[in-house]
């Protein structure tokens, strides 16, 4: 059993979710689908923020490490001089380290987001329904 | 309070208007699609050539080892620059005007870096080997050197080019469903799997917006980065003229405005031709002519801080590069590039012409072409005219490099071209969210 | 069996073969190109693969005859060098020797004997040409009036007996040897006032003041490499001077401590006057007859007749005066005029009253010219082919229709002539006018002796079976004497030839001389008054005096294309012909480089011979003004006159024009610029800029590990650390290592397009630069990979194809670079190359590729190496002995050809090593060393001249 609102603007829609929440229904058992991100609904529905943060610090370090490391492995590997340098040539291979952080943690957070925004998700690629620019909200009732 | 039904109206009427663009195409595009293969076809057989007979065919020699390919290599890599910050800075700093430009210009990003990672291909000797520059593991350890600035030129562009794909491609989401919806047969099912099954549930935006904002955030610093190890590229050999520490935001700067200028160039015809002015108004040019301007004055700046340090070290080698960058062989594209990049856009500074979109689009050309000469002269002035006078000499195209470096503008064009008619063509979702909120709080 | 055994049996072998028989096949070592080395006659063991043999033979590009040892590998000579104990060269060899060697494998070689019929070649067969030649002298013979002619350049050695024999006995008459620069004057001089018309030999390592009038004793002056070796051993003691007199600019008198520009066809007055200046301490009375011949003349209108300063004419008397063992030397440029055979008098006479005859002017070691004509022989001989009387004439190694007149027509009058029968390698312009053309094999091809000086025989020894069918000379004379029967005379020549086998291993002899004193004919010399040719009147304005070039010497290397792609040193010019022009004379017109002017002058000959050419200039620092020169080749040659009192070749041209015609011709100048620009590039000049000099203004530079300031700690060498130092003072710019390098290295050549795109391969090149402070003057520096120790270029290469070994080498790895050009960005001496292109090497050229060193592909960066597969080789002989290399067993090709001993490289932590001691002991300077490269390459300060009083 579900009830579905459909609205035309944003305000008919925030002023019933507005309703819809401060009447007592679970947090859980609210769904909403708009056309665009509307600001007041974390705020109205007080979702926790979203943990993607954690996937991209996690994706960050790792590309720092990966690339520190794999300018000081390969270079270790094998010594060769270049320029009368030292081997661990340290500016240069923070840059390497740097970019990789940016990248991993990149596309990281990006996989993280597919994760947790369960994503993609086969079925919705061609919904039964679709609402367009209408503003959806769905009460899940037992 | 306006009418809701007139909301949705309004919003269904911009679905449609945008996505107008992706309709079947005119004759007109297929002459300018076919226009554009037939130069980069031209260009590829032009590249096949230079691979069988030797980089001679292209005008370089002794000295002067890099001349147009790299010129064209940091030109396009400044083009891309534009895209990263319109969309990730102004996105932090939430610019509004951001959302009328953030496709096109993140379009714009992807095709320019694909366009300039060609160039250390094409300019390679032995370009059948390009694979020894990547760092890939082998039996003989033989590991690519970290210290050179082109190892670092690898991994910045690839970063760049994957940041930039992913941060296009997410923006692109919410679109993709939009378009799925009204989309029918086999684009249906495309578009669809593209959308990754978007809905636009509140948990679905709640991540997509951190998304976004940690992808802004990583790629503002990438931005700089970028086009700070392209700069390095010159800044860290000993070259006079080349081995400055001004390079790096020098270079960022100069990237950016020369990033903006081609999305003038690129969003004016393309406003007129999808009849866009509804979305995109004068106000929104304004606001990123300003841009234009500043990084115009920034760049003026670093000319002149070149020249002066050039003459307060006292190094005769800086001295002697930059007087002849003023006055000797190159001195023509010397002079063109100072009234292009310093001179012109100073007319930006009149309210008037920052709303004339004719002037506006000359203006962008003109940096396009300012900045395309400040790259050769950098790299041209300086090779040609180094340490030991024997040594000096002088570079002159010829038809396969000034072939190439044409096919690479088809090249880019023909992906914009593409792009134009299979994506949507402006973030439709922001612009709505935007003009949401800005017919709010009006 | 060793070498020497074999060489004994290759020898007795081909004795017998040529005693008995005469067979088409014939040949020392079989006649199979394809083939190594004849199985039947070379032992198995002989050739070893991949392991060098050395081999003594007689360099054959010019009349000097430098010693050589031919490297030989897998059967194929690929290197030329100079035989070490050879008293001509003492192991080295300038860069036309290094060079000859392209000759051997030129693709344009005439490969089999030819006949010319209605204008169309046709190859035949030796026993044809035998056969035809034989008929045609028979037939010849019967003619009354006729004559038949055998036409050589300078001969000397088992060919000149052989041809001697062969005129002899075939009633063939043996005209007197043609050579374009045959020094005629200088000879005539000697022949009439001491009965030798030869050139004796100048010890300039004996002398302690010499004066070259003229003489470009580092170039091309009769044995270029014995003067410079002697050069680079007078300069050892500083006291040494050395005076040169030119109307031009030519690297000899930038060498010299004292360089005076006189007005061309004035020697004449200078000799005057130093011979009345001198005439109190002359060693020997001389008639009172001779004095009327050297007018006194004041010091004012000497000085004004020269142009030489007046204090510089009277200093030159006192250092004349002063000196124990003054030595002078009067030649080239100086006699090339109509007063020329009158310096050349005066020059003899002056050597003769200072006392230098028997002591720094050897005649018992004199050069044999004794078979040598003059132009007047060939005018003789252009005469009697006019006049229809010459049957056969045999050519010889000669080219007359490149180096003759136009206006002799000797072209027109060889058609008279009833059979041309043309020998040598190429179809050169008098070959294309023969009906016979003789292939003759290549020096390295064959097999004998030369004698450069009557004293001094020198082997020259077949390195490698022929590569077509050639032979040589006096192969084809013997067949020819064995045909006409006279089977006593080829057993003469096969036994003259065989004297050779006597020195095979040492490469010459040296023949007890007998000094016969030189006496004085006066009466000669007062003869020759009656049509004594010197001129009183000032200078006019402008002169023109073409000059031998270094690099193609009288047009016989021409076709050398190495010699071509290396430039000129003072212009940097490389293909093509110029006119150099003062910078003053062309502010004047306002001339640029390569602008194309229309020159025209009057011969010093006869001033009814007026010379006119089309030319671009180029300007040319320290060249005097009024002074214009070029370099002589064919169409040079074709306008020069002669002087008909002594045969010299004119070269100076007198009231010279210049007309700007508003045409350019894009010359492949290789140095944009001689100015230094501030820069301190050259060792000991004077940099614009503070930071190179310490407090003290001296040129500082780190000697010692420890004192290089470096954020980063040094890397360590191991066992070596390979260095290099140049001594400026006494490079003159030859190029012979450039040439070397080339060869050893097997660096591409690119060709007149290429390098006017700038697209040289050269791995080192010599720089001149225009002294800054001080007297002006130009010094070339040899620029090669300045091996640095911080390279810039290394660290910069995205793959690891430049880095730095633990010699302290600058390696390049050819197979890993995939030409990003970064490094020869990066580099500031500009030394690396980059492949624009594949270079193909068109067959026989192949075989010349020396298989130590990588032919690199199009597409790579290449650079010198310092010859590191010569390092690789002296440490693995080391290795084997269970020891380091040893100082001076590793010589890169530079240093070991370098004709003035320039360049030394050694190990430089070794510090009994030479190169150690010249770094710590003598001042020394790296080229941009305040960028902190930390180059291996030391540069040895020219040393100030001492301001002239």
């Amino acid at each position: 059993m579900r009830e579905e609102f459909l609205f035309n603007s944003e305000e008919e829609f925030c002023a019933k979710l507005r309703e819809v929440s401060q009447s007592g229904v679970d947090r859980r058992k609210i769904r909403t689908i708009t056309p665009y991100f509307v600001y007041e609904l974390d705020e109205i529905i007080q979702a926790p923020a979203s943990n993607l943060k954690f996937f991209t610090l996690f994706g960050a370090v790792l590309g720092f490490i990966t690339g520190m490391s794999l300018t000081i492995y390969t270079v270790l590997s094998w010594p060769l001089i270049t320029g009368g340098k030292p081997f661990i040539s340290l500016p240069p291979f923070l840059i390497i380290g740097f970019e990789m952080t940016i990248l991993l943690g990149g596309v990281t957070s990006f996989l993280g987001f597919l994760l947790i925004a369960r994503l993609p998700r086969i079925k919705d690629m061609a919904p039964d329904k679709e609402y367009g620019n209408q503003f959806v909200i769905v009460v899940e009732k037992e | 309070m306006h009418n809701s039904a007139h909301v949705l109206e309004l919003n269904n009427q911009l679905d449609n208007d945008i996505l107008a663009a992706m309709r079947k195409p005119s004759t007109l595009y297929w002459f300018a699609l076919a226009v554009c293969l037939f130069v980069v076809m031209i260009g590829g057989a032009l590249w096949g050539y230079q691979i069988v007979t030797g980089m001679g065919v292209a005008g370089k020699n002794n000295p002067v080892g890099w001349a147009m390919y790299i010129t064209t290599f940091v030109f396009w890599v400044g083009i891309a620059h534009s895209g990263t910050l319109i969309s990730a800075v102004l996105l932090l700093f939430r610019a509004k005007f951001r959302s009328r430009f953030n496709r096109s210009a993140e379009a714009m990003t992807i095709f320019a870096i694909m366009t300039a990672g060609l160039f250390p291909l094409i300019h390679m000797g032995r370009v059948w080997f390009f694979y020894f520059v990547m760092p890939y593991p082998n039996q003989r350890q033989l590991w690519s050197n970290f210290r050179s600035p082109l190892v670092w030129d690898v991994f910045a562009i690839s970063t760049y080019l994957t940041i930039s794909l992913v941060f296009f491609y997410v923006g692109m989401i919410p679109d993709f469903a939009i378009v799925r919806q009204r989309a029918s047969g086999i684009r249906k099912w495309i578009y669809g799997v593209l959308s990754v099954g978007w809905r636009g549930t509140e948990t679905q935006w709640r991540h997509y917006n951190q998304l976004c904002i940690l992808l802004a955030a990583f790629a503002t610093p990438l931005v700089v980065s970028v086009h700070s190890v392209v700069s390095w590229d010159f800044a860290m050999a000993i070259l006079p003229g080349w081995h400055t520490t001004i390079f790096a935001h020098y270079f960022v700067a100069g990237a950016i405005f020369s990033g903006t200028a081609m999305v003038f160039t690129l969003v004016i015809p393309m406003r007129k031709i999808f009849h866009l002015e509804r979305y995109i108004t004068l106000e929104h040019f304004e606001s990123l002519t300003k841009l234009l301007l500043i990084t115009s004055l920034i760049v003026s700046y670093a000319y002149i801080v070149e020249f002066l340090l050039a003459f307060y070290s006292g190094n005769p080698f800086e001295k002697s590069i930059f007087v002849y960058r003023a006055t000797g062989d190159y001195a023509g594209l010397f002079w063109i590039m100072v009234f292009c990049n310093c001179v012109a856009p100073l007319i930006l500074f009149v309210k008037k012409i920052r709303r004339n979109l004719v002037v506006l689009f000359i203006v962008s050309i003109l940096i396009n072409i300012g900045m395309w000469f400040e790259r050769f002269v950098i790299i041209v002035s300086t090779l040609s005219h180094d340490f030991l006078p024997y040594a000096w000499g002088l570079y002159k195209p010829t038809l396969v490099d000034t072939g190439i470096v044409i096919a690479s503008f088809a090249w880019f064009f023909l992906f914009f071209l593409l792009f134009a008619k299979t994506l949507p063509i402006l973030a439709i979702t922001e612009v709505k969210e935007v003009s949401a909120k800005g017919e709010h709080h009006a | 069996m060793n070498r020497r055994e074999f060489l004994k049996v290759l020898g007795l072998t081909t004795t017998a073969t040529v005693g008995t028989s005469c067979l088409e096949e014939y040949h020392w070592l079989g006649n199979k190109p394809k083939k190594i080395v004849s199985p039947a006659l070379s032992p198995e063991e002989s050739v070893i693969p991949g392991k060098a043999v050395h081999y003594t033979s007689t360099c054959s590009e010019c009349p000097a005859h430098c010693g050589l040892l031919v490297k030989v590998m897998d059967g194929n000579p690929v290197k030329l060098e100079g035989n070490p104990d050879h008293p001509v060269n003492h192991g080295k060899l300038c860069l036309r020797g290094q060079a000859a060697l392209t000759r051997l494998y030129h693709p344009k070689r005439v490969r089999a004997p030819q006949a010319q019929s209605g204008g169309k070649w046709q190859e035949i067969t030796w026993d044809e040409v035998c056969k035809r030649i034989a008929e045609a002298l028979a037939a010849s013979q019967q003619q009354a009036g006729v004559t038949n002619v055998y036409l050589a350049s300078r001969t000397t050695g088992h060919v000149a007996e052989a041809i001697g024999m062969f005129c002899d006995k075939l009633k063939v008459t043996r005209w007197p040897e043609y050579e374009p620069f045959a020094h005629a004057a200088l000879r005539e001089a000697y022949r009439k006032l001491f009965g030798r018309a030869d050139i004796p030999a100048y010890k300039i390592a004996k002398s302690d003041f010499l004066l070259t009038i003229g003489a470009d004793i580092l170039e091309t002056f009769v044995s270029p490499v014995f003067y410079a070796q002697q050069f680079a051993s007078a300069k050892q003691d500083t006291k040494w001077q050395w005076t040169h007199v030119e109307p031009h600019l030519s690297l000899t008198g930038l060498k010299a401590t004292q360089r005076l520009v006189a007005q061309a066809g004035s020697e004449v007055h200078l000799l005057s006057f130093l011979i009345r200046q001198l005439a109190k301490s002359f060693k020997k009375n001389l008639p009172e007859e001779v004095w009327q011949l050297v007018p006194e003349q004041p010091l004012e209108k000497v000085a004004a007749l020269t142009g030489i300063a007046r204090e510089k004419l009277a200093s030159l008397a006192t250092k004349l005066q002063t000196a124990g063992h003054p030595l002078i030397i009067v030649g080239g440029i100086a006699l090339a005029h109509g007063s020329g055979r009158e310096a050349a008098l005066l020059g003899a006479l002056l050597q003769y009253g200072l006392g230098m005859l028997g002591d720094t002017v050897d005649f018992a070691a004199a050069e044999d010219y004794s078979h040598v004509g003059s132009m007047l022989d060939m005018q003789k001989l252009n005469a009697m082919l006019r006049e229809k009387k010459v049957g056969v004439i045999f050519l010889s190694r000669t080219d007359p229709l490149a180096t003759l007149p136009d206006s002799s027509q000797f072209g027109e009058n060889l058609r008279h002539a009833t059979l041309r029968v043309g020998l040598g390698d190429f179809l050169d312009a008098t070959m294309q006018a023969c009906d016979l053309v003789l292939p003759l094999s290549h020096s390295l091809e064959s097999f004998g002796y030369v004698a450069s000086g009557k004293h001094l025989k020198s082997v020259v020894q077949s390195t490698l079976p022929t590569l077509y069918q050639t032979r040589q000379e006096d192969d084809i004379l013997l067949q020819l004497v064995q045909k006409a029967g006279e089977a006593a005379a080829s057993q003469q020549i096969v036994a003259s030839r065989d004297k050779a086998k006597e020195f095979l291993k040492q490469g010459y002899v040296v023949e007890e001389s007998v000094s016969v004193p030189v006496e004085l004919n006066a009466e000669a010399l007062v003869a020759a008054r009656q049509d004594w040719q010197v001129k009183d009147t000032l200078p006019t304005p402008c002169t023109l005096v073409a000059v031998p070039s270094l690099r193609s010497f009288d047009g016989r290397s021409h076709m050398l294309q190495l010699l071509e792609e290396i430039p000129d040193p003072l212009s940097t010019i490389s293909y093509g012909q110029w006119l150099s022009v003062s910078r003053e004379d062309a502010a004047k017109l306002k001339l640029a480089d390569g602008d194309v002017v229309e020159l025209s002058g009057h011969s010093m000959a006869s001033s009814l011979s007026v010379f006119t050419v089309k030319l671009p200039v180029k300007l040319q620092p320290l060249l005097p003004q009024g002074s214009l020169s070029l370099h002589i080749n064919a169409s040079i040659f074709s306008k020069m006159a002669f002087d008909p009192r002594c045969g010299e070749l004119v070269a100076v041209w007198e009231k010279a024009e210049m007309r700007k015609t508003g045409e350019r011709v894009a010359l492949p100048i290789l140095g944009a610029s001689p100015y230094q620009e501030g820069r301190g590039i050259l060792a000991g000049s004077k940099k614009s800029h503070h930071t190179q000099e310490d407090k003290h203004g001296h040129d500082h530079v780190h000697r010692d590990e420890k004192d290089a300031k470096s954020l980063y700690p040094k890397h360590a060498n191991k066992d070596y650390r390979w260095a290099m130092a140049i001594d400026l003072d006494l490079c003159s710019g030859c190029s012979a290592c450039v040439a070397a390098c080339y060869i050893e290295n097997n660096v591409p050549l690119t060709g007149a397009e290429q390098h006017l795109y700038g697209r040289e391969m050269s791995w080192i090149r010599l720089e001149p630069y225009v002294s800054e402070g001080g007297e002006e003057t130009v010094q070339t520096q040899p620029m090669l990979c300045q091996h640095c120790e911080s390279a810039p270029c290394e660290p910069v290469c995205p793959v690891f194809a430049a880095y730095h070994n633990e010699e302290g080498l600058n390696v390049q790895v050819y197979n890993r670079c995939v030409g990003t050009r970064f490094c020869a960005n990066n580099c500031p001496y500009k030394v690396r190359r980059f492949n624009w292109f594949g270079h193909n090497l068109p067959s026989p050229t192949d075989k010349m590729v020396n298989p130590d060193v990588t032919v690199r592909g199009r597409g790579i960066m290449e650079k010198c190496t310092f010859c590191v597969q010569r390092i690789r080789e002296a440490k693995e002989i080391a290795k084997d002995e269970n020891r380091l290399v040893r100082d001076g067993e590793m010589v890169p090709a530079c240093m070991q050809t370098c004709p003035n001993n320039a360049i030394v490289f050694g190990n430089i932590l070794d510090t009994n090593s030479r190169i150690y001691q010249i770094i710590h002991a003598e001042k020394v300077h790296r080229v941009l060393e305040e960028f902190g490269t930390e180059p291996a390459v030391y540069y040895l300060a020219k040393k100030r001249e001492k301001k002239d009083a």
